[in-house]
This record gives C-alpha cells, structure tokens and sequence, in this order.
C-alpha cells in the first residue's frame, strides 16, 4: 500500500491545478478535516448496527452520512447475493423460508453458504475471471480463468495462481460445475501458475511483451503503471523521473525509452523494462521458445528484440526494484509475497460484491479503511479468498441498503 | 487537505496515465534527422529517412501507440470519471454502499427460464421477435463480453443495454404469466401460485417471485393499479408483469 500512498502523491501537483477548489468541500459529508474515514469500519457480519457515522471535527457530535440512512435487509441481501453467486434468483420456497426464520441473520449466512457451495457458483467464478481477465471462449483461453475459479472455490492459497508448478491448466465442465486438472503444454518445464500460460501468452501478445506485462500489472496490482514512485523524484532534462531505478538501467536503442521531450518514458518503463523479458520467449501462439519471440517495433519493419533493447546489458530482470527475478518461477514467488497483490485481489472482490465498477479502467478503488479487515482474515487464512468473499457478503455493508 | 489527497489523488494517477498515453516519443518529428535543424530539401527525398528506420518509429507522428486498455475498448473519459466519483460521495462512504451493476446476461437467461420463458423460441411471420430472440440477438446492446477484443462483459449499462432488457421483460410477460404455476422456481410444496388471481388482482406471491424478494404491498398495489389502467386487462397484466421485472432487476 505503500507503493499506492506514493503514486498518489506525484501528480498531485496536477490536480491541484486541474481541479477547482470548490471539489471537495462540496462533496456530501464522509470525511473529516484531517481526512480521516468517517465509520468504514469494514464489520464482518458481527451484528452490530453501527451506522458509519463519523465524529465531526469541531465537537464530537458523530456526522452524519449517507451509510446511517441504510437499514438491514437480509431479503434484499440475499436476493443480490444469489444473483451474484449462481446467477439465479431465489426459489419462492428460500425466500419463504428466509423470510419466516426466526433468526434471520442466521438463516442468511446459512443461505449464503449454501450458494458459495453450489455448482452454479463454480460457473459464476469462471465468468468472474474471465471477464477480470479479459479472455475466455474456449479450452486454450479459458485455462488461466478456469484456474483462478479453481483456486478460489477449493478454497486453496489465492497465491497459487502464480506459484502452481503443476496442473495450470485445468478444464471445467459447465454443465456440471466440475473442474478436471490439467497441464499446459507450451514447452514450459516449470510453469508459474498463469504467468507461463498459453491462452494468456497468446491472448496479450505484442510487441517486447509489453502488453503482457501489463495484464500482469492491471489485473494482478490493480493500478496502471507506473508500478513504482519515489516521494522525492529526481530531475532529468528539467522533469521529474519518479522511478526509483536507475535512469539508465532501461535501453536508449532501437527504442529511446529514456526520452523525456513528451513525457519521461522511464517512469513506467524501469519497471515494466525489467519485467518484460520475463515474457519475451513465448511466441505469438503462447508457445515458450528457446530465443525471444517477440519484436522490437522499428521502421521500415519490426526486428527481432534482443534483451538490450529492454534493459541495460549490466540489469537483471526483476519484479519491483530490488527484487530481482531470473525467471518466472521466482517472478510468481515475488508476486506472490508483494502485499499489492494482496490487497487487489480483495479489492476485486469487494466491488464484485459491491456492484462496483472496474478497479483500473474505472478508478473504482476501496479505500484501506473499507478492505482492510478482509486483507487482514485474507492473510490470516492461508489468502483463502472464497472465505473472504463470505466475509463480505455477510458484513453490515453487504446486507444493508 | 488529506481528504483532498485521498479524493484526488487517485484521480492524478489516472491523468497521469492518460498523459503517458500519449507514448513515449523516440524523437518528436522535429528533431529527426542527422541534422535536427536540417529540413526537408524539397527534391523528392527526405532526408530525415535514413534516421527513421534506425529509430523506431511506431507512427506517422513518430509516436507509439499506447492503449488506453489493456482491450480494444477506449477508455472512458477521466474527468467524467472523476465528475462520477465526485457526485457519489467521498470513498470511504460510496464505496461501503451497493452501486447498481447490470444484470449479467447468463443470469437474464437463467431468470427468464426459471420463469418458463423458452428462449428458443421463434416468432411467426409478420409477428415481434420473441423474448429469447431479442436477448439472443441483443448482446451487444446488452453488454457481452467480446474476449477476442480483450473485453469482459460490460459491469453497468448503457441506455441501449437497459431498453434491451426491458424490451426482453416486455416479450416475456405472456409466457410468465402462463407458466409461472409451473415453473419450477415458484413451486411451494408442489404448487406454485397464479400470476393473477380470477378477479384480476395481482398475486402477492408471483410477484415475490419474479423479483427475487418478498412483495410488499406497494408492489400488489402498483401490480393491480397497472392492470385496470390499461386499455383492457391482458394488456395490463403483460405490462404489469414487465414493470415488475424491470424495476426490481434494473441492478443486480
């Protein structure tokens, strides 16, 4: 998160200028002054009726906001938590049922988990990452989906889907809601979870592997690049370079990521530049290589790239600066390890349950106040992230509306 | 000023983006050449040539092209983003608040059959497509996912998207009320209820499920009101039974 606090800083200066003053004072309530939350306290379903209210900055009379006009609706709850989950409506036999119990919070979660373990929900994540992922429609495109869907409903380590050496390709039956393991045939020796997979290498291929690089960093951080930014950036030609890598440590030809005249190219490419050749020998059909397979865009026609065209003869591939990866297997450890991840994971499932919006082409980002009791149970359960999706779909924020 | 960070801030971030958007530029055009202050000299050769095929130029405008999306979809536009996000409260208050996500499509189809809608149906000749051909011939308006093009399906709607849908609940409104006694998702103890009773009224427990949740008794009342304003009852009844389905299935 920290990394995030500091992309938040840099173009501040931006905004200041673009935004008129009259912004934020005119927006309803929420915060304090000093800009501290005002009652997200994230509950988990502990029955409390805490209304979000927060304390106002000059008394201690709790602010009013819009989350104190909400009242629990578990009917409501459950009728948008099985569309969610199995994509049907209730039965008229569960709503009855549900409407009549005498302990309604209870009857709830035994609904909700009743959902989390129907087939239909195993199809609903399928579609879930398909769309997260942006690719899907058949065995090849769907593995990487298929394979996230399987780790989340086997309730197994979320960090899985980089790590998983075996079995990265599973199929899944729709029609009877099974997955059956499977091994992706690509040339791989030692595969990375869906960092080596086919259907994405496929899916994302383009010129220095740079787009799959960025469905790595969109879809897994949740943020566009750039991936990293030093709070005191440095001059170079009179602007800003806010990466904390070394200037030099990307490539000047065939392409000049180190020209500043429009905009500073290594402020995004010392990150992405270290990454890429991680992603360079796998073919145009996702097939890993013996060279890199991938082309440098140069006029009259492309050429074949070459590892310095991305990076410095002298660098070494890495994940973030200072973390250094040889290749994709230990790309998935570092991956894996980076609490960024983390937090993205449950911030997608915070705004699938929420109905939100996408979290990178829509800013529809949560707030650490809001996720950070479910990245705390996500870590503390072994990142089972079915069970943090519970969590939430039983929380005050969840059934009341 | 912290909460002016929080709010805007993460906007930046998108501006920022947007900016880089723009590519990063090998040389700007102007300073192509061995000789950045030379120019063209006008005798049918360009002499910044040689130098464009040593320097990577992705474009005309000697620019490469950086995509908005990771799919072919463009990017919406930040500062209605940002205008959005600004009229929705701060962060820490919208964020913890259910927003209105469209209605998957696989989920449409599962409602409408579990109503006993067929959706491969076909309609005669000289006669409105059926509720399974509108949705079947409308996901693109209803906001499919196009993978090939690296887009998911759409998360909220577009205007088309929703006229779509409710043109779908206006064609499935006579089916519903025929089948719905036997549809398997409004069965209570092997009976399931009548969409309108023999006096025209309407059925407390249809109504519960068609929209997924107990029917209160607004919704009886906007029911019954719709059927006797109607120019006469059956018409009345299919529009009623739309108007349920499309108010409580506007989000998901």
């Amino acid at each position: 998160m920290r990394r995030k606090l500091t992309l938040l800083v840099l173009p501040l200066g931006l905004l200041l200028a673009a935004c008129d003053a009259s912004g934020p004072s005119q927006l309803s309530g929420g915060t304090d002054d000093d800009g501290s939350p005002s009652g997200a306290n994230g509950s988990t379903g502990s029955g409390s009726q805490s209304t979000g209210a927060s304390m106002g900055s000059g008394g201690g009379e709790p602010e009013h906001t819009a989350l104190d006009d909400r009242a629990t609706d578990y009917m409501e709850a459950y009728r948008t938590a099985s569309l969610k989950l199995v994509r049907a409506l209730p039965t008229l036999q569960q709503i009855k049922d549900l409407a009549a119990a005498k302990d309604q919070k209870k009857a709830y979660a035994t609904a909700v988990d009743e959902l989390l373990a129907d087939t239909r929900f195993n199809a609903r994540m399928v579609k879930f990452w398909r769309d997260a992922m942006k690719m899907g429609g058949d065995a090849e495109m769907d593995a990487a989906p298929v394979l996230a869907a399987k780790i989340m409903v086997e309730e197994q380590p979320f960090m899985n889907l980089f790590t998983a050496a075996s079995g990265t390709c599973p199929t899944f039956d729709g029609a009877t809601g099974a997955f059956t393991d499977g091994d992706c045939q690509n040339g791989v020796t030692t595969h990375a979870g869906v960092l080596s997979n086919p259907g994405v290498m496929k899916q994302f291929y383009s010129n220095m592997a740079f787009r799959r690089v960025r469905w790595v960093q969109e879809t897994f951080v949740c943020t566009k690049f750039p991936a990293e930014v030093v709070s005191k950036p440095t001059q170079v030609d009179g602007k800003d370079f806010t990466s904390p890598w070394d200037f030099n440590s990307i490539s000047g030809a065939p392409i000049n990521f180190l020209d500043t005249q429009s905009v500073v190219c290594a402020n995004c490419h010392t990150s992405l530049n270290h990454i890429a050749p991680l992603f360079g020998n796998f073919d145009m059909d996702g097939v890993l290589q013996g060279q890199v397979s991938v082309q440098t865009p140069q006029a009259p026609d492309p050429i074949a790239t070459e590892r310095t065209h991305w990076i410095a003869a002298s660098e070494k591939t890495a994940w973030r600066h200072g973390e250094e990866v040889a290749d994709l297997p230990a790309l998935g450890k570092a991956m894996a390890a980076d609490p960024d991840v983390a937090e993205c994971a449950v911030a997608r499932m915070w705004n699938f349950a929420m109905s939100k919006e996408d979290i990178v082409n829509d800013l529809a980002i949560v707030p650490d106040v809001v996720l950070d009791t479910y990245k705390t149970l996500f870590k503390s359960n072994d990142m089972d992230l079915k069970a943090t999706l519970r969590a939430m779909l039983l929380s005050d924020d969840f059934t009341k509306f | 000023m912290n909460s002016y960070i929080a709010k805007y801030g993460r906007l930046a971030v998108l501006g920022t983006a947007l900016a880089a958007l723009a590519g990063c530029t090998v040389d700007p055009p102007t300073t192509l050449g061995k000789d950045k202050s030379s120019k063209p000299d006008g005798a049918g050769t360009d002499p910044f040539d040689d130098q464009k095929e040593q320097s990577g130029v992705g474009s005309e405008d000697n620019t490469f092209d950086h995509m908005a999306t990771l799919g072919e979809t463009p990017n919406g536009d930040p500062w209605a983003i940002a205008a959005q996000r600004q009229e929705e409260g701060p962060p820490e208050i919208r964020t913890r608040m259910h927003s209105c996500q469209k209605m998957q499509i696989a989920t449409l189809r599962n409602i409408l059959s579990s109503l006993g809608v067929d959706l491969d149906a076909t309609a005669g000749g000289g006669q409105p497509p059926t509720a399974g051909q509108l949705l079947n011939g409308g996901g693109t308006a209803l906001g499919q996912a196009n993978y090939a093009a690296r887009a998911g399906e759409a998360i909220v709607w577009t205007a088309a998207g929703a006229a779509k849908q409710f043109d779908v609940f206006v064609q499935a409104a006579p089916e519903i009320i025929a089948n719905i006694g036997t549809a398997p998702a409004c069965q209570v103890n092997g009976a399931g209820p009548v969409m309108f009773n023999a006096d025209n009224t309407c059925n407390e427990d249809a109504i519960t499920c068609i929209i997924g949740k107990p029917a209160t008794s607004e919704h009886v009342a906007i029911c019954n009101n719709l059927v006797t304003t109607a120019s006469d009852p059956d018409k009345g009844k299919a529009i009623a039974v739309a108007t349920m389905l499309s108010a409580a299935h506007s989000c998901e």
